[in-house]
């Protein structure tokens, strides 16, 4: 009986301190504690900021994976052309100062082109004459044949004149708009982060577009009607600078007409004469 | 043979760098970054001198001023060009492609465009002498 009674009393003591035992683990009265010590609201904070510089991290990685946008990629990409046909173009090459910089600094300025951008690129070939090709916004990029203005003997004002038709053609976006493939629209300005790589089929096809236009197809009859007229407007405020555009077309058209080497010309430029034409007066009957 | 480069060394001997810029004394003026995509140190101060070595958009360059033994200090050469330092090589650098600051550059903001393009070292040295054959221009603020 005594026996029983002593293992009663110890079955209740253990009871007794696993119960206060329990009270020691009791998590509630931790949190509390940890709440008062702002330790919960500490480890939310940490945890949100680790999923911040997680997103920040991923939106970093991604980042790398932009393609330029349209105030980047046109004069990345021309460039990346010239460099591609330096050989072809031959503007590696060394040449006079012609201070083509003052001269169509002056010539803009002449005309009211204020705030203008431009970089103007000499090549050793008759094979392009001369062309604005795709740039950024506000910048234009032009080549120009040092063969072509030496045969012409074109004078500096004249060579002024000419790019500043490419420029009107550039503005215009001729050029922009036949290289454009809807393949070029969803590459510029994308990110290819889930491709992990760049279709270089499109930039391929691109540099095959920017040859078709430049050493083939050219503008169109329109487009140099448009052109035409856009110079006639402008210059007419001027009339030695009108009479001197008119003159080079007329240069231009004995030369496409009697040197092999510039028939493509009329192919590219369509053409001298009938520029001259569409700037000629028309005669009024009495 | 021998006349040919007798005359060489003549002209070696006597060319102004040698003679004027060989034993100048260098200060370095200050740390520049290059602002082109591409572009090259000249051995002379001449955009078709020939190129040391081709560098890339943020490159940093040291900027140096030479006194020579008799005379006054130079930082510009026929106006335009810096005498710079790029790794181990010394050279000349067009002024207005040093900028004071590490310029936003392309290659930067379009790394794995940029890197898709797999341009090799013959088209980084033509991307580089484009920016010397530029000519550039800008009409002015109304």
């Amino acid at each position: 009986m005594r026996k029983m009674i002593l293992i009663v009393i110890l079955f209740s003591l253990s009871s007794v301190a696993q119960e206060k035992k329990k009270s020691h683990l009791d998590f509630d009265s931790i949190k509390s504690v940890l709440k008062n010590d702002f330790l919960t609201e500490e480890a939310r904070k940490n945890r949100k900021q680790e999923v911040e510089l997680d997103k920040a991290k991923l939106a970093k990685k991604k980042g790398q994976y932009n393609s330029p946008d349209r105030s980047d990629f046109w004069t990345f990409f021309t460039e990346y052309w010239l460099v591609k046909n330096a050989t072809i173009l031959k503007w590696d090459f060394e040449k006079p100062d012609y201070a083509l910089d003052d001269s169509f600094k002056f010539f803009l300025e002449k005309l009211g082109y204020y705030e203008k951008t431009f970089r103007i690129l000499l090549v050793n070939t008759p094979n392009i004459t001369h062309f604005a090709l795709p740039s950024n916004p506000n910048e234009y990029l032009f080549i120009v044949s040092v063969p072509f203005i030496r045969t012409l003997d074109l004078t500096k004002l004249e060579i002024s004149l000419l790019l500043f038709e490419d420029m009107l053609r550039a503005d215009s976006g001729y050029f922009v708009k036949y290289v454009s493939t809807d393949d070029l629209r969803q590459l510029v300005g994308k990110n290819f982060y889930d491709k992990k790589k760049i279709n270089l089929k499109t930039l391929k096809n691109l540099a095959t577009k920017y040859d078709e236009i430049i050493f083939d197809k050219g503008f169109n009859f329109q487009q140099q009607f448009t052109i035409t007229k856009k110079m006639d407007h402008i210059l007419k405020t001027d009339l030695q600078l009108w009479n001197m555009y008119y003159k080079m077309l007329q240069k231009i058209d004995d030369l496409v007409k009697s040197n092999v080497l510039y028939k493509k010309y009329n192919q590219i430029y369509p053409s001298p004469e009938l520029q001259m034409n569409w700037l000629r007066p028309k005669k009024t009957i009495q | 043979m021998k006349k040919a480069i007798s005359i060489l060394f003549l002209i070696l001997l006597l060319s102004p760098t040698q003679t004027v810029w060989g034993k100048a004394k260098k200060d370095m003026i200050r740390l520049s970054y290059f602002r082109p995509i591409f572009g090259h140190v000249h051995r002379n101060p001449s955009k078709y001198s020939s190129s040391l070595t081709t560098i890339s958009c943020g490159h940093p360059v040291k900027v140096y001023k030479l006194t020579p033994t008799k005379g006054r200090a130079v930082t510009l050469f026929n106006k335009v060009w810096h005498y710079v330092k790029v790794g181990p090589y010394e050279g000349y650098i067009d002024k207005k492609y040093l900028a004071s600051s590490k310029p936003n550059c392309f290659q930067d903001r379009y790394p794995k465009f940029f890197d898709s393009l797999e341009l090799d070292l013959t088209e980084l040295y033509y991307w580089g002498r484009l920016y010397d054959q530029y000519v550039f221009g800008k009409s002015r603020v109304r």
